[in-house]
């Protein structure tokens, strides 16, 4: 680890790095970050440059969301275009080859949209290894955020085939993204109210189709299941498992945001509702609201209670920094508007004004430093405990153990193919963790 | 059935739809605008829809076709008839429109359906994929059909599912119902609910805009990388030596 951390460059907050990032790219990628009107901006500069032919020179890069450097929509479109442009075979056999060394042979006709985290990441790394040959340098965004240990290696391999082949790279994090020591007295962890905050979650019969977004007109297409569980358990609770197991495509599942089948609960002793999630990938969930919008977000929603809620989490935050509460915008170096760190927070707290049943937070670590997102947890931890929420946290990361009261260990089978390569089918296991923390 | 004989099927289903022909020659009416021959070419869309892609998506694809049809139809209707009103009530003009809003409903009833039979046949992603399998290199017309496809894709399987992701997760629905969370109790005004609805339209139509149109510069540059037509031995020869899967 200590080689990579050494060619690491640290950040301290989400904004800046992204900024080193698209300069590094040549700022080929439209800030969404920052709302509609600098995304036009952006978009604008970046096609009249591609659509005139002064394109900036190949860069192969992974973003810190890894999904977005994917330019088609399967994994076998992704590695065949990687190849013909690297002035190789697109071959179907070839394509096998390297996706079978890169361990995404299973999914090479799923949709990209419904590969796991894991298989995003390793998909993106097949991508980069074979357009490297043909780039001037690699830069990767926040690979210690995206990468879970047991897929460190292949981060590692990368580099390596840089150094072999003599080209440049650069590595942007964030600050202690790569520190993997569980949260401890140096770390600020607010101490959670004593008072147990039981809940259980009740998954029975749950089939989510793996399928495009019509779904009813394209039948026949592949599944996961879930198995049934039923696992009583005490908040903060924490979901964890490597990448690619299917934490995410769990949270989606309880809190009701896909099409699927069968049932899956969170039961509370003050359940008043579904339960709500904070998607890893905040900025979509946005939906390029501002914040005045995502405060007022929902068509019913109570902008003061939001309000109340955020104000909350921000002295939180303040109090585990032992600071005053960051005043918002404070850092958005660009725009002047609201930071990724505000946005999670006004995001939390609509969903907490709704008084869901529990909360999931999916890994609530990203885009922030190892500081900020421990002092962010623990604020929301509190808030929600404060008001008798229930709080799941999903992580591959071994910081928030010491923090959770109870734990689910997630895992996924092998991948099958049934009767075609199209439907790939695999079942995701929930189990709670015997000696939790 | 393949996906080819299917979509030749529905394309031909199609023609009268585009061309008029032969459905507005036949003559006679069960009621004023719901002419025989449209009256007969619905059913035969229907049932062929029932036929080729079962129950499921024919329950899926009537109720898209009325969701739509159902607002624009009686939206319309009663603007024309609140200007006929206005204007001083004429009978023949009533007879005139209440044709034209049939006529429409029949149309639209027959369309919908028809289209999105059509896009759900033809398996996108495949010819994404044949595109991008040529060993000679990839045409420029090629190219730009892979960079339309590539649009298409990528606003029908990846754009519209995540937004809709969110609609669920934010319970959106069940909100303008006046159920889930703080609302179940006491259900806020209809016209809160109204302009936090259409808000959310708003909201939503500018990000459906945006993630469609995000990635556009990366596909044009990664497709206009691809090697042209006729290059890809030449590039073959000119490649570096790779040693990358022999470690």
């Amino acid at each position: 680890m200590e080689p990579l951390h050494s060619r690491s460059t640290f950040f301290d907050c989400y904004e800046e790095r992204e900024e080193a990032f698209r300069r590094q790219v040549d700022f080929r990628l439209a800030r969404r970050y920052s709302g509609p009107a600098l995304f036009w901006k952006d978009f604008s500069r970046i096609s009249r440059a591609a659509m005139t032919g002064r394109a900036p020179g190949i860069v192969a890069y992974i973003t810190s969301s890894p999904r977005d450097c994917l330019a088609f929509g399967t994994p076998r479109q992704v590695l065949t275009a990687a190849l013909m442009t690297a002035g190789e075979s697109g071959s179907d056999h070839r394509v096998q080859q390297v996706a079978s060394r890169f361990g995404v042979s299973d999914q090479l006709a799923q949709p990209i949209r419904t590969l796991s985290g894991g298989e995003t990441v390793k998909l993106a790394m097949a991508k980069t290894h074979i357009s490297l040959a043909r780039s001037s340098h690699l830069v990767v965004s926040s690979p210690f955020t995206w990468l879970s240990a047991g897929n460190r290696h292949m981060l590692d391999d990368l580099v390596e085939y840089c150094r072999q082949i003599d080209k440049p790279f650069s590595l942007l994090a964030l600050n202690g993204e790569d520190d993997m020591s569980p949260i401890g007295p140096q770390d600020p962890f607010l101490a959670l109210d004593p008072t147990t905050l039981r809940f259980s979650l009740r998954l029975t019969g749950v089939r989510i189709p793996l399928t495009l977004s019509l779904n009813p007109l394209t039948s026949g297409a592949g599944h996961a299941a879930i198995e049934d569980a039923h696992l009583e358990l005490e908040s903060p609770c924490l979901m964890t498992g490597e990448n690619g197991q299917g934490k995410s495509l769990v949270a989606r599942a309880l809190c009701g945001a896909l099409t699927m089948r069968g049932m899956a609960v969170i039961e509370a002793s003050r359940a008043s509702g579904a339960a709500r999630l904070l998607f890893q990938d905040v900025l979509t969930q946005t939906l390029l609201r501002s914040f005045h919008a995502l405060a007022g977000s929902g068509p019913v929603s109570n902008r003061g209670a939001v309000l109340g809620i955020y104000a909350g989490i921000r002295n939180g935050y303040a109090e585990a920094l032992k600071g005053t509460p960051p005043s918002a915008g404070v850092n958005d170096p660009g725009a002047g508007r609201h930071s990724l760190l505000d946005i999670k927070a006004i995001l939390v707290a609509a969903r907490l004004a709704a008084d869901p049943a529990a909360i999931v937070l999916d890994e609530p670590d990203w885009g922030l430093s190892r500081k900020s997102a421990i002092a962010f947890v623990s604020a929301v931890l509190s808030m929600a405990h404060r008001q008798g929420t229930p709080v799941i946290l999903i992580s591959h990361k071994p910081w928030w153990q010491p923090a959770a009261r109870s734990a689910i260990a997630v895992s996924r089978t092998a991948g099958v193919r049934p009767e075609a390569t199209d439907r790939p089918v695999f079942s995701i296991a929930l189990r709670c963790q015997t000696g939790a923390p | 059935m393949n996906w080819r004989l299917k979509a030749l099927g529905f394309g031909v289903l199609a023609v009268p739809a585009f061309s008029g022909f032969p459905v507005n020659c036949i003559p006679g009416a069960l009621l004023p605008g719901a002419d025989y021959g449209w009256l007969v070419y619905a059913a035969a869309v229907h049932l062929t829809i029932l036929l080729l892609l079962g129950r499921r998506a024919y329950r899926f694809a009537l109720a898209v076709a009325l969701v739509i049809s159902i607002p624009v139809v009686l939206l319309g209707a009663g603007i024309s008839y609140t200007g006929l009103l206005i204007s001083g009530w004429s009978q023949a003009r009533q007879v005139v429109y209440a044709a034209h809003y049939v006529r429409l409903a029949v149309t639209m009833l027959t369309v919908i359906p028809l289209a999105l039979s059509m896009v759900a046949v033809i398996p996108m992603h495949r010819l994404e994929h044949y595109l991008l399998q040529r060993s000679d290199g990839v045409k420029i017309a090629e190219k730009i059909a892979l960079m339309g496809l590539r649009v298409f894709n990528h606003t029908l399987h990846f754009v519209l599912p995540n937004i809709l992701e969110i609609i669920r997760e934010e319970g959106v629905l069940s909100a303008l119902r006046g159920r889930g969370g703080r609302c179940r109790d006491n259900p806020p005004p209809l016209r809160r609910r109204i302009t936090g609805t259409l808000r959310m339209l708003t909201h939503i139509g500018v990000e459906a805009i945006c993630a469609a149109i995000r990635f556009v510069p990366l596909w044009a540059e990664e497709i206009s990388r691809l090697p042209g037509y006729g290059t890809e031995k030449q590039k073959q020869d000119h490649a570096p030596p790779s040693g990358r899967d022999n470690k």
